[in-house]
């Protein structure tokens, strides 16, 4: 019930459970303040928010609950000499002045200064503040400054309570409490995720970014650096972006600087005498049309990555479709997540998380399957970690334990790739423990079947994982409701990580829950594939029919038939080149020498293929190989919509540019589209978006108008009915042995890495250096100390890299970042593989 | 065993352990011949004058007693012969020397309830205590029901011994009606307060009169734990404290069904980690959750409503819990028949400084400053002249020579601008400097400052640096507009109550040697001679 | 190092996954290695589910906690009240003097740590001051003299 009150002779609505002190300022009345926050608990530290209440002695405001028909005073005789008492001791402690300063304008403390009638004669007669202090300035966007600190603790609130890092805390007591990370060393080297989120609440210059300038106007769109699709408000200034606000990572904080490398494509370039020469778009358009029209259907292919648009992914399965009359066409997704929404879609109708990501934030239990989610989607962390705090059991299956840790409830570590056998045996468990609803295991005889082969021994064996340890897991999410499975690569990049999925799937149907959440890492991975970039599905996950169905594999179609015959994926594409049967790539938004695993085999293959015409904001490694480079628009440079990870669809907007002279990808399709006799190809998004409402499966009834106006719009996603299958067990390929005594598999460490955070200077340096992680059992074994640099031997390869002696990660496990595992020592784009180490002097 | 005609008392408290009280006994036990019975007992309060050695049942007191003293020592029993003159003690008032125990000033001016078994018995045998009558308190109070208990405290009209004087009575109460199946209580033994060492010798020298105690308020506000929260700095009372937890445990004074009944209770000690704020209550509980002594900003629930974990808490001082035995097995009128109309009972205080006889001691509540420090102090040592008396540490004031005949009890000292606090009381003549005392304990406060709220943090900063400034002759004339303005500022506007009383020691010494700081600023000239102006 | 944090990793073993467990835990660890390294602080963190910087939050909030090794004789200069009035300051002047570091600080070959504590609770023996365990009470600036034979001589030698 809300209550109303008066506030200085005003009277004032308050929200249920709201304080004194939030009443006021919602009703417009200021009490100053320095250390409340509406999005963090009270610390009643600051004491400037004092007030009288029904004529008594003060009370701060900031405490006080608003209560119905209470008559509240903001200042008083007493009240304002405790105020500017205080201000003046902050003033007196306070190194520097407002000149120059980062936050000058913006300051809190300016504000309270201005309002308060401060005696600058009584000022002059406290003693300063005596040493300065050194400022923290090892992170690239912002500046901790502890003579600029008022200690309110909002920063040290907002890393532990929003956040859940808590990177930052106080330290020392007295009058010598600083504010800063472990140990008060550079906050870059602490576990800080620069995300940015204390430089926001900061009230003064404590935390400050260093190049901030005032934004003129806002643009609302999403962020572009993960599945998570966060709502992000860029600020504008001059036509440039100046700053990034919402509830934010790092990438989405400061990744916007993207726009501004110096290294963007702008010109189109085509290949004069073996080098790339300036070209204008009609060239370049042209010699790219005549050229692709030369091969016939399934000698095309077409590569793409989750960074188009909706309505540009839409228009490029068309081109390739319509135009080039093929289904070779795949995107960067196949490398991660293809297994996860295939497998869903075999398994519940669609391929696609089954709710929206904010069911994660009230879920009871979180079980989360390989993913280093605080790396990959670090906003999705937050909402864990803050679901844990309230009381959530977080049950974590990674060989790697990262800083969730601390929030986990039961943490899982199987040995890389055997998580199909774990989840299994937790099926088991369920059963055995009586924990399946009888009217859902009816029926279920192939599979109970199947769980024979899985007793708790053998799950035990192959998973390193004591039995009690997945019985308890087991329990626990079964008997939690209502409960979310959550999986990243680590479930799906191995050579069976479709089983790991499906095993997932049946879990989660015999515990009766429905939520299921494959943690897509680019930011329209799902509606790219929705759309229909991908060679076995047409837009809205329709299979493209098969003539052949369970005939061989796929291959080359003749012209116009190319909806005939399921596609090439883009891993089978290059050796499909290398075998001369694909002679012409195009390849839009993904650099596949620069990004994708097998950079030899792709190497060879782009050397080797008649026509490459690659479309991209950056040069990067493919670019110089291409006939023709055509640069596009980055994802704040281009109008459309996305579809984020758990199937919502946003709006996203241009917010400035395209820079130089490059065009959105959509643009540049459509051009190519029009020279090669393609029909209806209008490349304005509202009338794709249009045709794909009017035609695609789960996408039906989108409006641009609903969208632009901030309408809720979701994929609608079949009604899920699906029943737990069978599952045999398939090992790793490889396992170690007295040669090779230790398993290596991959993990993400660091959210920094990917094209974007290589492209921002701040982000770039804030890349840790890289380090393969071992048990220290195992480093005693191998005699290896912390630090020690050593080679990592591999029966196909090996790698030399510095070692950290942990024990994040099980023995006989040893972990490496993916951005450096080399192919060479898998041999495959598997991340898993046994190795031996050896200790360089 | 019957042939012992005596027994020797060698005090084992931290002040006669450091003047090498272990190497008496030890030396004790190798020479002491049968018909000798040795006793290690807690402190006998006259630590000024340690190593004690105390033989009874003559009572005969001997003091600074060292390893080669021994001899001389059994040699005295043995023979029938007379007390080893040299050891005893020199009255320096009267000029002569007093050769027992009950007869010495220091001792006979006192009345001693609480401190009753401190130096009588060894703390490290649980007999002892059962042989004066221990845990019978308990064994009565199981006997009443949980309201009887709350009700006889409330009659004796019991305080809360640690600073702020809250009725005892009443805190139990709203424990016991906290809703709530479990609830703790905790002991306050984090005595912080530079100059008190009451309760580390209660700690040290009675430990199971606070078992005893805690136990009873357990039973009375249906709690099953309790801990026991004891300064880094007492290692010995944290050694003895669970000694005896481990004893009463084995007589089933603690654990499951105690005394055979439907009560159970536990205690633990935890070790504070040196915080003076964690003498607060809330900030205490903080500690214990593993967090920076940071203490609760009001509004809050009380501690009896939401304590250690979000539970409902009894927390009192360590002198308070002793006491309860007392008052179960005497009755709440015996305990009220002492004392002053508001402050019944004894105080209890560590009396130190520049006094003829410091030590620990106990007095009816309402004495007055003049007879705890002429009589028992034994009056200010080298003829010098007295000049003020601290009490309440950092929280406290300090009162001048006029106030002398001040009754000490709660609230005189509070009306005097000064507090009871934990017990300290400092003893200054006129070669102190007040000045440079006011720097001491502001400098003690914003060190101990937790530094979160903002009026604490950096007032006591900027009074310590103003009062730095005036001891180093770089005062300014308004520097003590500024002093006062600054301590009714903090004391309004902080936080928690230590800031609110760390102002204390200025605000009295201005208020009462305000002389003293214009002879600093004005004349550059530091009257004690004490600041090198 | 390593043979630190495994020493930190047997302490834990006897610890539940509690915030509470805290202080205890990092007594034990000073008490078995001299001060908490914050190699210590990132594994009690883990071991607790609390973040590191709270560790040393609380660490750095409680004078008991050493987060540098600390000199092998150990001496703690009581400024209670007690002690003040009776001479701490100079007792504390004559110490630095003595040991050529000041309040605080560490030999650079670790044999003296100086620090002061808020009060030994030996008031009635005051000054005192404390040398790793053992309490010396009514101290002199003789007497303090005497706590230091051989750097006396070292004076000596050096004059």
């Amino acid at each position: 019930m809300a209550v109303s009150l008066i506030i200085d002779g005003q009277t004032v609505r308050a929200a249920p459970g709201a304080t004194v002190l939030e009443a006021a300022l919602a009703g417009g009345i200021y009490i100053p303040h320095l250390c409340h926050h509406p999005d963090l608990t009270p610390a009643g530290a600051c004491r400037l928010c004092y007030v009288t209440v029904n004529g008594g002695g003060p009370v701060l405001a900031c405490r006080t609950p608003a209560q119905e028909g209470m008559v509240v005073q903001t200042g008083s005789p007493e009240i304002d000499e405790i105020r500017r008492g205080l201000v003046e001791l902050l003033m007196a402690n306070h190194h520097g002045n407002c000149k120059g300063c980062l936050k000058s304008g913006r300051c809190a403390l300016q504000e309270i200064i201005a309002k308060l009638r401060i005696d600058r004669k009584k000022l002059q007669q406290l003693r300063p503040a005596a040493e300065e202090l050194p400022r923290d300035t090892s992170n690239p966007f912002f500046v901790l400054d502890p003579n600029k600190c008022v200690l309110c603790g909002i920063c040290v609130r907002t890393c532990e309570e929003l956040v859940g890092v808590g990177a930052l805390n106080f330290a020392g007591r007295g009058y010598r409490s600083r504010v800063g990370p472990l140990g008060a060393g550079p906050l870059a080297q602490s576990v800080c995720e620069s995300c940015g989120e204390c430089v926001e609440r900061c009230p003064v210059a404590g935390l400050a970014y260093v190049d901030h300038r005032r934004p003129r106007e806002h643009v609302q769109t999403v962020c572009h650096s993960c599945g998570a699709g966060c709502p992000v408000t860029l600020g504008l200034r001059d036509g440039r972006v100046v700053e990034a606000k919402g509830e934010l990572c790092g990438r989405g904080r400061f990744g916007w600087r993207i726009l501004q490398a110096p290294d963007r494509l702008t010109v189109p370039l085509i290949r004069r005498n073996g080098a790339p020469a300036e070209a204008s778009w009609e060239e370049a358009l042209d010699l790219a049309a005549r050229e692709l029209s030369r091969y016939r259907g399934g000698e095309c292919a077409v590569l793409c990555s989750g960074r188009l648009t909706n309505e540009e992914a839409y228009l490029l399965q068309r081109f390739a479709r319509e135009v080039l009359g093929t289904n070779n066409i795949d995107s960067t997704l196949r490398l991660t997540h293809a297994v996860s929404l295939e497998t869903l879609r075999e398994a519940t109708g669609w391929g696609g998380a089954t709710g929206p990501f904010e069911a994660v934030e009230e879920a009871a239990c979180i079980l989360l399957v390989g993913a280093n989610v605080a790396r990959s989607h670090p906003v999705l962390a937050r909402r864990i970690r803050r679901a844990a705090a309230r009381g959530a059991r977080l049950v974590v299956i990674d060989p790697r334990e990262d800083d969730l840790g601390r929030f986990a409830h039961l943490w899982l570590q199987p040995y890389p790739g055997t998580d199909p056998a774990l989840l299994m045996g937790m099926a088991v468990a369920l059963v055995e423990e009586q924990l399946v609803d009888p009217a859902i295991l009816g029926g279920l005889g192939a599979f109970l079947a199947s769980l024979e082969d899985f007793p708790p021994g053998r799950v035990s064996r192959i998973t390193g994982v004591p039995e009690e340890l997945v019985t308890e897991a087991a329990k626990c999410y079964a008997t939690s409701r209502p409960a979310v499975a959550l999986w990243g690569t680590g479930l799906t990049q191995h050579p069976h990580g479709g089983d790991g999925v499906r095993a997932l799937i049946n879990l989660a149907l015999l515990a009766g829950h429905t939520g299921l959440y494959p943690l897509l890492e680019e930011a329209n991975a799902q509606g790219v594939w929705d759309l229909g970039c991908t060679p076995h599905h047409l837009p809205g996950q329709r299979p493209v029919p098969d003539p052949r169905a369970g005939g061989k594999g796929p291959e080359s179609s003749p012209k116009g038939d190319g909806a005939s015959y399921p596609g090439l994926t883009l891993t089978e594409v290059w050796d499909a080149v290398l075998e001369g049967r694909v002679r012409a790539l195009y390849i839009i938004g993904v650099d596949p020498l620069g990004e994708l695993p097998e950079a030899e085999k792709i190497r060879e293959a782009l050397g080797r293929v008649e026509l490459l015409v690659y479309q991209h904001c950056f040069m990067g490694a493919t670019g110089p190989l291409a006939h023709v480079v055509l640069p596009a628009a980055g994802w704040f440079e281009k109008e459309g919509t996305v579809t984020r990870a758990d199937g919502r669809i946003t709006r996203v907007r241009r917010v400035a540019g395209p820079a130089g002279g490059s065009l959105p990808d959509g643009d540049i399709i459509c051009g190519l589209a029009a020279r090669m006799g393609g029909e209806r190809f209008v490349p304005e998004p509202a009338s794709v978006l249009g045709e794909i409402a009017s035609g695609v499966r789960g996408y039906g009834g989108l409006s641009w108008e609903g969208l632009e106006k901030g309408a809720e719009a979701n994929v609608a996603r079949p009604p899920l009915e699906a029943r737990a299958a069978p599952l045999e067990y398939r090992g790793p390929t490889e396992r170690p042995d007295m040669q090779y005594p230790l398993l290596l598999t991959g993990a993400r460490n660091s959210p920094y890495g990917d094209v974007l955070s290589q492209k921002v200077e701040g982000l770039r340096a804030l890349q840790p250096e890289e380090y393969l992680a071992l048990h220290h059992k195992d480093a005693a074994d191998f005699g290896i100390t912390d630090g020690d640099r050593v080679r990592v031997l591999s029966r196909r390869g090996e790698l030399t890299v510095r070692a950290a002696v942990t024990d994040v990660c099980p023995p006989g496990v040893v972990i490496l970042n993916y951005r450096v595992f080399p192919d060479s020592l898998t041999g495959t784009i598997s991340r898993v593989c046994a190795v031996t180490l050896e200790r360089l002097a | 065993m019957p042939d012992e005609r005596y027994t020797v008392h060698v005090c084992h408290g931290t002040g006669c352990v450091s003047g090498g009280a272990e190497e008496v006994y030890a030396r004790l036990g190798t020479i002491a011949g049968s018909g000798i019975r040795l006793k290690r007992t807690g402190c006998h309060g006259f630590c000024q004058q340690g190593p004690v050695v105390v033989i009874e049942p003559d009572g005969i007191f001997y003091c600074r007693v060292r390893v080669s003293d021994v001899g001389d020592i059994v040699a005295s029993l043995s023979t029938e012969g007379r007390p080893v003159e040299r050891l005893l003690y020199g009255d320096p008032a009267a000029g002569r020397t007093i050769i027992r125990y009950g007869e010495i000033p220091f001792y006979r001016r006192q009345e001693r309830i609480l401190l009753r078994n401190c130096g009588r018995i060894d703390p490290e045998d649980i007999d002892d205590y059962l042989a004066t009558g221990g845990y019978q308190a308990l064994s009565r109070a199981l006997e009443m029901s949980p309201e009887e208990i709350i009700a006889e405290i409330r009659r004796s009209g019991l305080r809360g011994l640690g600073g702020a004087g809250f009725p005892a009575g009443r805190k139990w109460e709203a424990c016991r009606r906290a809703p709530g199946t479990e609830k703790f209580v905790i002991c306050n033994g984090d005595e912080g307060d530079p100059g008190a060492f009451q309760d580390r010798s209660v700690m040290e020298g009675d430990p199971h009169a606070v078992l005893e105690g805690m136990a009873i308020a357990g039973y009375a506000v249906g709690a099953a734990r309790g801990y026991i929260y004891v300064r880094a700095e007492y290692p010995l009372a944290v050694k003895r404290l669970q000694l005896a937890i481990e004893q009463a445990r084995q007589r089933g004074f603690l654990g499951r069904h105690i005394l055979d009944r439907d009560f159970s209770f536990d205690i633990e000690v935890f070790q504070g980690a040196g915080a003076f704020v964690c003498g607060e209550s809330t900030a205490l509980v903080s500690s214990m959750e593993g967090n920076r002594g940071f203490p609760k900003p009001l509004p809050r629930p009380r501690t009896t409503e939401s304590g250690l974990w979000g539970k409902p808490t009894l927390l009192n001082n360590v002198k308070t819990f002793a006491y309860v035995p007392k008052i179960i097995l005497h009755g709440a009128g015996w305990f009220a028949s002492r004392g002053t109309d508001k402050s019944k009972g004894t105080a209890v205080f560590s009396l130190t400084g520049k006094v003829a006889n410091c030590g620990l001691i106990e007095v009816p509540m309402g004495t007055t400053l003049r007879q705890i420090i002429f009589e028992i102090g034994g009056g200010i040592p080298d003829g010098k002249r007295f000049k003020a008396v601290q009490t309440g540490g950092p929280s406290g004031g300090c009162l001048p020579a006029d106030l002398l005949d001040l009754p000490v009890d709660f609230d005189s000292l509070t009306a005097a601008g000064s507090m009871m606090g934990s017990g300290g009381m400092v003893v200054v003549d006129e070669d102190t400097c007040m000045v440079d005392l006011a720097r001491y304990f502001l400098d003690f406060s914003q060190r101990e400052s937790c530094g979160q709220c903002l009026p604490c943090r950096l007032g006591t900063r900027q009074m310590f640096a103003i009062l730095d400034d005036i001891t180093r002759g770089r005062g300014r004339p308004e520097d003590l507009a500024r002093l006062e303005e600054l301590g009714r500022l903090v004391a309004r506007s902080s936080l928690c109550g230590l800031g609110q009383t760390a102002p204390n020691p200025v605000l009295t010494t201005l208020r009462y040697f305000r002389e003293e700081y214009e002879a600093h600023i004005k004349g550059r000239r530091c009257p004690a001679g004490v600041c090198g102006l | 190092m390593s043979g630190e944090l495994s020493l930190v990793r047997e302490i834990l073993a006897g610890y539940g996954k509690s915030r509470g467990a805290l202080i205890p835990v990092l007594q034990e660890v000073q008490a078995a290695l001299g001060y908490v390294p914050e190699g210590a602080m990132v594994e009690i963190a883990r071991h607790l589910g609390i973040p590191a910087s709270h560790v040393y939050s609380v660490a750095s909030f409680y004078a008991q906690f050493r987060l540098q090794p600390l000199g092998r004789r150990r001496i703690a200069v009581c400024r209670g009240t007690a002690c003040h009035v009776r001479g701490a300051p100079e007792i504390l002047k004559e110490l630095e003097g003595l040991t050529g570091i000041r309040e605080g600080e560490t030999s650079e070959d670790l044999e003296y740590t100086l620090e002061t504590v808020a009060c030994i609770g030996c008031c009635a023996l005051a000054p005192c001051v404390r040398v790793n365990d053992e309490v010396y009470g009514e101290m002199t600036r003789e007497k303090v003299r005497a706590l230091f034979p051989d750097s006396e001589e070292a004076h000596r030698d050096a004059g």
